[in-house]
């Protein structure tokens, strides 16, 4: 049976009885465990004191939160104005050819999650990507390649 | 013992800054002759990664530096200030970029050290509070905002004093300030470079905001794509409690007055830069548009009276309450007071964030300061204002720089972003993405919205395939009429714009099949 980690256990309680606080509580899960399980949606739920269907609800519309575990890393490539302006399909198709993935999908070894998203603020140095946390600005096919390479690298290691 | 300083906002890095502070790190505790400073960017991207040393009050730049030269500049003499080719570019406030701008909301940007209160406060900063706390009532503090003229540079460009004036009349227990940090234009990104480059000014405008409506707690909105503006806030937060900047007593000088700040994280849903899809989603809901009236300053969050403003705009309070507002005023045209942060997005050469009095013309923005289009590109058309602004084709570059001008040729300012596409974008490509991203980023409470921008997509999908048929381009306007019509909020209501306006401007596009 699926247990609680503590860590998110402890976030369920103290955010216990406020219902206003459940994006935050989800987003504190998210970050601790990576993702947000059926047992610590329903657990949160009876802890804040709403319908498990209504934090469903919230789950389901932020594209940020997810259900299901993520990879080791993120790849976000910038799908916004400027960065299409710039050529950011090539990135995007060279990306998705290396990982063998397409967007919003996990590789098959649970390295990366690839994920299109909408601007990354670096609009001056389009075409943009994001590993993790750091952007990766002027982008172009084989430089991203290049990029996950090395990640992929340190995470054999 | 000279000052180096290095820009590591996250778009500095994004090519490389962080390499260079750590070469820059290693010859500091072999050489020990020079402290470095870590700023946020001045905007001036194609420059970066951008290291910069102080002589005798003045900057000097060494432009497009990367790690491996670190060690080869300061040997050849950065730290008197040499002139280093390729790298030496002299004075920066000489460079051509910057020249011609009047920096007065992004003054500390790329300048002084991010986060550092120290330094913030040695650049005029407190000043503001300290008159907004202990020599201005709060209508003379809403007096001065309304005498500049600043209107809101989130998108709708209400005026910033008037919507205070509403939520300083509203009785209510408890009263809210919100800073809009969502940013979610693409092609933009003045709110980030603030938060990155200068989180206390934005702390310092909301403090004065308080105390002119009677909130006592206030709430930062950033967007979950923006990490280091999100960790440089929640820093700034917490320098400025300890600081006595936030907190019971403001000042700790007797004020009484009391005002704190919580930073709290976007997740990922555009419409959530809508203030009140915001408001829900500080409350923990989904991110849904509320119907308008109430309005936030009557009827915000928690349905108390609340301030929402844009980041940009609260920035740019301390200068007003500093120099005054007739001194703010004294800037731009009609009514576009003060000045803009234009931010270049796309394809050009140099593309940065540009802060000029309102009146130039978007012709100079782009070619004076964007530098134009890369070499062998010509222009298809320009977006302003965001995924929902009109394309701007060759004729209509002329226009000047100021909300009332843009607003009269059907078109939008917004938040400033300005996207240049060329000849590499399809006008057709274009309609059907900018569409796409309506649909997958409406709320859903509108019918017209939620299910108009699903059908145009489909439609624009079949044209791309070849597979349009007799009517669709009619269709597609009568979708758009009801999107118009009756939408809650202006991302379904002007969702529309851009793709009516390249059917307009690019038939041919749209008429293979
Ligand atoms: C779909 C949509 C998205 C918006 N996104 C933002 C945003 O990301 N940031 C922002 O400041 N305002 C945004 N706005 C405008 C806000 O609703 C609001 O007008 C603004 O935050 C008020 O602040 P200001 O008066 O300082 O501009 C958006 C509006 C709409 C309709
Ligand atoms: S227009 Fe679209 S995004 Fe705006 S409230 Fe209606 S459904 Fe939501
Ligand atoms: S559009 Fe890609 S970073 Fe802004």
């Amino acid at each position: 049976m699926e247990v609680l980690e503590q860590n998110v256990a402890d976030i369920i309680a103290r955010h216990k009885s406020r219902p206003e606080m459940a994006l935050v509580a989800l987003q504190e899960i998210q970050s601790t465990a990576g993702y947000i399980s059926a047992l610590s949606r329903s657990s949160l739920a009876i802890a804040l004191g709403v319908p498990e269907g209504e934090l469903q609800g919230v789950i389901s519309f932020y594209s940020e939160l997810r259900s299901t575990p993520p990879g080791l890393h993120r790849v976000c490539v910038c799908n916004g104005d400027s960065c299409v302006a710039t050529g950011s399909h090539h990135i995007a198709a060279s990306v998705e050819t290396h990982l063998g993935v397409s967007p919003s999908q996990t590789t098959l070894d649970g390295q990366f999650s690839y994920e299109r998203v909408y601007c990354l603020g670096n609009c001056a140095l389009s075409p943009s990507i994001a590993i993790d946390e750091e952007v990766y600005g002027r982008c172009n096919p084989d430089g991203v390649v290049q990029q996950l390479e090395r990640f992929q690298r340190t995470t054999d290691a | 013992m000279r000052d180096v300083f290095l820009s590591l906002d996250s778009s500095s890095r994004s090519i490389g800054a962080r390499e260079v502070e750590a070469a820059l790190r290693a010859e500091q505790t072999r050489r020990n002759n020079f402290r470095l400073v870590l700023t946020g960017s001045r905007g001036a991207f194609f420059l970066e990664p951008l290291v910069e040393v102080e002589i005798d009050g003045a900057r000097l730049g060494y432009a497009n530096a990367r790690a491996e030269d670190i060690a080869g500049l300061l040997d050849q003499g950065l730290l008197e200030g040499k002139d280093i080719q390729p790298f030496y570019i002299g004075k920066m406030s000489e460079i051509p970029f910057l020249r011609g701008q009047e920096r007065i909301t992004f003054r500390n940007c790329g300048v002084i050290e991010a986060g550092a209160l120290d330094a913030y406060l040695k650049n005029d900063g407190g000043i503001a509070l300290r008159r907004a706390l202990f020599e201005l009532d709060s209508p003379a503090i809403i007096a001065e905002v309304k005498r500049s003229g600043l209107r809101g540079r989130g998108g709708a460009a209400f005026p910033t004093g008037v919507k205070w004036q509403t939520v300083a009349d509203t009785p209510a227990d408890e009263k809210y300030v919100v800073a809009n940090g969502d940013e979610g234009d693409p092609g933009t990104y003045a709110d980030r470079m603030l938060m990155e480059g200068d989180p206390f000014a934005l702390l310092e405008g909301m403090a004065i905001c308080a105390k002119a409506v009677g909130a006592h707690k206030g709430f930062i909105y950033i967007r979950a794509e923006y990490p280091a503006a999100r960790a440089m806030m929640k820093h700034a937060v917490e320098t400025a409690r300890d600081a006595g900047f936030l907190g019971d007593d403001l000042l700790r000088m007797g004020s009484g007055f009391a005002f704190d700040v919580e930073v709290r994280s976007g997740a990922g849903a555009y419409v959530c830069g809508e203030e009140t899809a915001l408001l829900e989603s500080l409350e923990g809901k989904r991110g849904m548009v509320r119907p308008k009236p109430p309005y936030p300053a009557i009827n915000g969050l928690f349905g108390r009276p609340t301030v929402i403003n844009n980041v940009t705009t609260l920035a740019t309070i301390p200068a007003i309450l500093r120099e005054g507002g007739d001194w703010y005023a004294a800037r731009g045209v009609g009514r576009s007071k003060g000045t803009i942060a234009i931010q270049l997005a796309g394809s050009l050469r140099a593309p940065g964030l540009v802060e000029v009095p309102f009146g130039v013309t978007l012709r100079e923005v782009i070619n004076a300061y964007g530098g134009g289009l890369p070499e062998g590109r010509t222009l298809l058309a320009v977006q302003v204002g965001g995924p929902l602004g009109d394309l701007m084709t060759e004729d209509k570059l002329d226009v000047r720089i100021d909300f009332d001008a843009f607003t009269e040729i059907g078109s939008m300012l917004g938040h400033g972003g300005v996207v240049v596409y060329d000849d590499r974008t399809e006008p057709l490509q274009l309609a059907h993405r900018l569409m796409a991203y309506v649909a997958r980023e409406s709320c859903g409470k509108c019918a017209p919205c939620r299910l108009g921008s699903q059908r145009a997509t489909e439609i624009l999908d079949s044209i791309r395939k070849g597979a349009g048929k007799t009517g669709d381009l009619e269709l597609i306007d009568d979708i758009a009429f009801a999107m118009r019509g009756s939408s809650l909020c202006a991302l379904g209501a002007m969702a529309p714009t851009p793709v009516l306006s390249a059917i307009r401007l690019f038939p041919e596009s749209f008429r293979k099949n």
